[in-house]
């Protein structure tokens, strides 16, 4: 596509760069998405090799972590804080749904309305019903596996696959869960367990997070982009935006970027929507300096990198007797709790937290906390595979001292500045995390468990937040239609959008708003001309 | 990975990216000044003394018992060679662990007392952890990547591409009582 010719220019490729890139393109924009990273050649992935577990636990090139990855098209993000989180995220075509587990959570109403509800944080300016339109068309587009009915929601469509597989860990959990008398579902997944829109269904290799060339597990790469392209996106790969580009009124203009030869490219649009995630949006446009914006694109009140969420988590392990095999199966988790979801005013804190199942990786991972010598087999023997993992995902309500802020020493390899996270747990985390902590405990010990073990608390790596929607200019950096508060053909659509972090996964609902957000740029079309 | 597998470009980049942030961390200034002194034929491989210390250190990391094999039983040894072999980076991480573990048993680790020996790994453990951390993954990861360990352990690799496991179907009426709750969620 000629420059001259864009419409819309989309920076980044991943869920929401993905749907957001079809739907426009389908409506007859013409659109150029620019990405960092490449294709990646599902013939590469670990997941075929016998030494999987090696290329996701320490430096290379499917590690988790950019900074072990440390590929040409990362970038660092430094940490800070009294829990510097473990920041998770893929630099490629398909983004983060590359490496990502494939839980396909929905939000409650209540996630969008807790100052109204519990009097803390903000409100969206948008609705649970709002969106569940284009949850459930976006469920149509990717296939979900799962089942309607769940009490703890609200009534949504029938999904397009049945449920996976529980296993011997999930059948072990329910139960516990029973017993106690809990509420439990089973897990909606971005994982088809059946043939849909020329998808291979799962195989149950359980290893989803070292790459699915099966294509059963939904990334952008194998959903969306082909649709997208097929109808006349452009994607322009190897291709690191270095800023975003203003003209003399405000308005964006393009953005000049890094070919992979490391050559300076510029190019202009009618419209700009960024979409590099809850680090990677507030990185771009903090590194978005002009006369007009001499704090960063959009920042004028200075909210651009602030209300960094991530889910604080625990990853809660039971030791069972029998054989748990939670190794088997897909990876991720086949069933969920709701019970301590919503704000219960006799707890100590509010709004609440999942319960999880959550599989294990293999036998290299496991082993990593067992101790050397005369007692190793013996101690490897009792966790494996009697291991099962129920993991707490807490609500993650912003603070303005959760930050991404620009580093002032790493640059990547364009010599962009790089990115510094700075988080602290809450008090309303911690008291979280203590009442979950010991739910969890007393969930596997109702399934069984002869020990469980709570570990220190880490997070999800769901990176939210940072340039928030929100209900007025004064608290956030776009509207209800993501668009830049003063800058008026800039929009952001990604996790950074979030208002609130809620108590779930946050793909399918970055998804939905990119999908929502792509009616809304088309409404406004005739102020492209 | 099998232990005489040959490692692809990808797994080497991997490694070599993993060798230069621990040789970045400033842990092993000691190993690279010693690995100056030797000359450029022998940086590629251990000899055989190196070898045998290697293998009595990674013994006693994962030892034998009844039902297991210990780690170089289980090709430990070979694996950390075909590192080293092909990953140059990685060899005085290697070199330094092994010289630290000669020098504390003046040379002769291989035919002390399995007790004198667990003594000095606890005491390079506590002395330099980033560097007993390389013998003890390393260790661990040749071990628990072994096909005829994975089969000693019950465990089915399942790789993609192949058949996956067979699993039971999910079964609806396990959820019978929960379907039949109220609503949980707040109605806005």
């Amino acid at each position: 596509m000629k420059n001259e010719d864009i419409d819309v220019l989309v920076i980044g490729a991943g869920a929401a760069g993905a749907a957001l890139s079809w739907s426009l393109t389908e409506k007859g924009a013409k659109v150029v998405c620019l990405e960092q990273g490449g294709w990646i050649d599902p013939s590469t992935f670990p997941s075929l090799k016998p030494d999987y577990e090696t290329h996701l636990t320490r430096s290379g090139d499917f590690s988790l972590s950019p900074n072990m990855r440390n590929r040409p098209e990362d970038y660092p993000v430094t940490t800070a804080g009294e829990n510097p989180p473990f920041i998770m995220m893929f630099n490629a075509v398909g983004g983060t749904t590359i490496h990502w587990q494939g839980l396909f959570f929905r939000f409650k109403p209540s996630d969008f309305k807790v100052k109204t509800l519990n009097g803390v944080a903000d409100d969206w300016p948008i609705s649970y019903e709002e969106l569940e339109p284009y949850y459930d068309f976006n469920d149509a587009m990717i296939g979900v596996s799962g089942l309607a009915g769940d009490p703890s929601n609200p009534p949504r469509s029938p999904r397009q696959t049945p449920p996976l597989p529980l296993g011997k860990m999930g059948n072990s959990l329910v139960k516990g869960f029973e017993k106690l008398g809990w509420h439990w579902w089973v897990n909606d997944q971005g994982i088809i367990s059946k043939a849909y829109k020329g998808r291979s269904p799962c195989m149950l290799h359980g290893k989803c997070m070292f790459g699915c060339p099966m294509g059963a597990k939904a990334t952008t790469d194998r959903t969306y982009w082909p649709l997208a392209i097929e109808k006349g996106a452009e994607i322009r790969t190897w291709s690191r935006v270095k800023e975003v580009t203003v003209d003399r009124e405000g308005k964006a203009k393009g953005a000049i970027y890094f070919d992979k030869d490391g050559n300076t490219q510029e190019v202009n649009a009618k419209v700009v929507v960024v979409c590099c995630n809850g680090v990677g949006t507030p990185r771009l446009l903090l590194n978005s300096k002009s006369s007009l914006f001499p704090d960063g694109l959009g920042n004028t009140n200075g909210l651009v990198g602030k209300n960094f969420m991530v889910h604080p988590n625990l990853f809660v392990k039971g030791i069972f007797e029998d054989v748990m095999d939670s190794h088997i199966g897909p990876m991720g988790s086949p069933l969920f709790s709701h019970e301590f979801y919503e704000t219960d005013a006799t707890r100590d804190f509010v709004r609440g937290y999942m319960l999880y199942g959550e599989r294990t990786f293999g036998p290299l991972s496991q082993s990593g906390n067992i101790p050397w010598g005369e007692k190793h087999h013996e101690a490897f023997s009792e966790i494996f595979p009697h291991q099962v993992g129920l993991t707490v995902l807490a609500d993650d309500l912003p603070e303005l001292t959760n930050t991404v802020t620009l580093d002032d020493k790493e640059v990547d390899s364009n010599g962009i500045a790089a990115a510094k996270v700075t988080y602290s747990l809450s008090e309303n985390s911690k008291k979280m995390l203590d009442h979950a902590a010991k739910k969890a405990k007393e969930a596997l010990e109702a399934a069984g468990a002869k020990k469980v073990v709570v570990p220190s608390p880490g997070n999800m790596a769901h990176l939210m937040g940072t340039a928030r929607m929100g209900t007025s200019e004064k608290n956030s950096v776009v509207d209800s239609t993501h668009q830049v508060h003063g800058v008026p053909n800039l929009f952001v659509v990604d996790g950074s959008s979030f208002t609130t972090g809620a108590g779930v996964n946050p793909t399918s609902t970055i998804m939905a708003l990119a999908l929502r957000a792509a009616d809304k740029i088309w409404e406004r079309k005739r102020e492209w001309n | 990975m099998k232990a005489n597998q040959t490692w692809s470009r990808r797994d080497f980049s991997k490694a070599v990216i993993s060798a230069q942030l621990l040789l970045a961390s400033g842990a092993f200034t000691l190993p690279l000044a010693c690995a100056k002194t030797k000359n450029s034929e022998t940086d590629s491989v251990l000899d055989n003394s190196q070898q045998e210390t290697l293998k009595f250190a990674m013994d006693e990391i994962i030892p034998a018992n009844n039902k297991m094999p210990s780690a170089s039983e289980a090709g430990g040894v070979t694996y950390i060679l075909v590192i080293v072999a092909e990953l140059p980076d990685l060899l005085p991480l290697f070199e330094a662990v092994i010289g630290q573990i000669d020098d504390m048993s003046n040379d002769n680790f291989s035919k002390i007392s399995s007790e004198i020996r667990i003594t000095i790994l606890k005491t390079l453990e506590a002395s330099k952890p980033e560097l007993f951390k390389v013998l003890k993954d390393f260790t661990y990861e040749s071990y628990y990547t072994n096909e005829t360990v994975f089969k000693l352990i019950g465990y089915e690799l399942h790789p993609t591409g192949t058949m996956g496991p067979k699993m039971e179907p999910f079964d609806d009426s396990l959820l019978d009582r929960v379907k039949n709750l109220p609503p949980m969620y707040i109605k806005i």
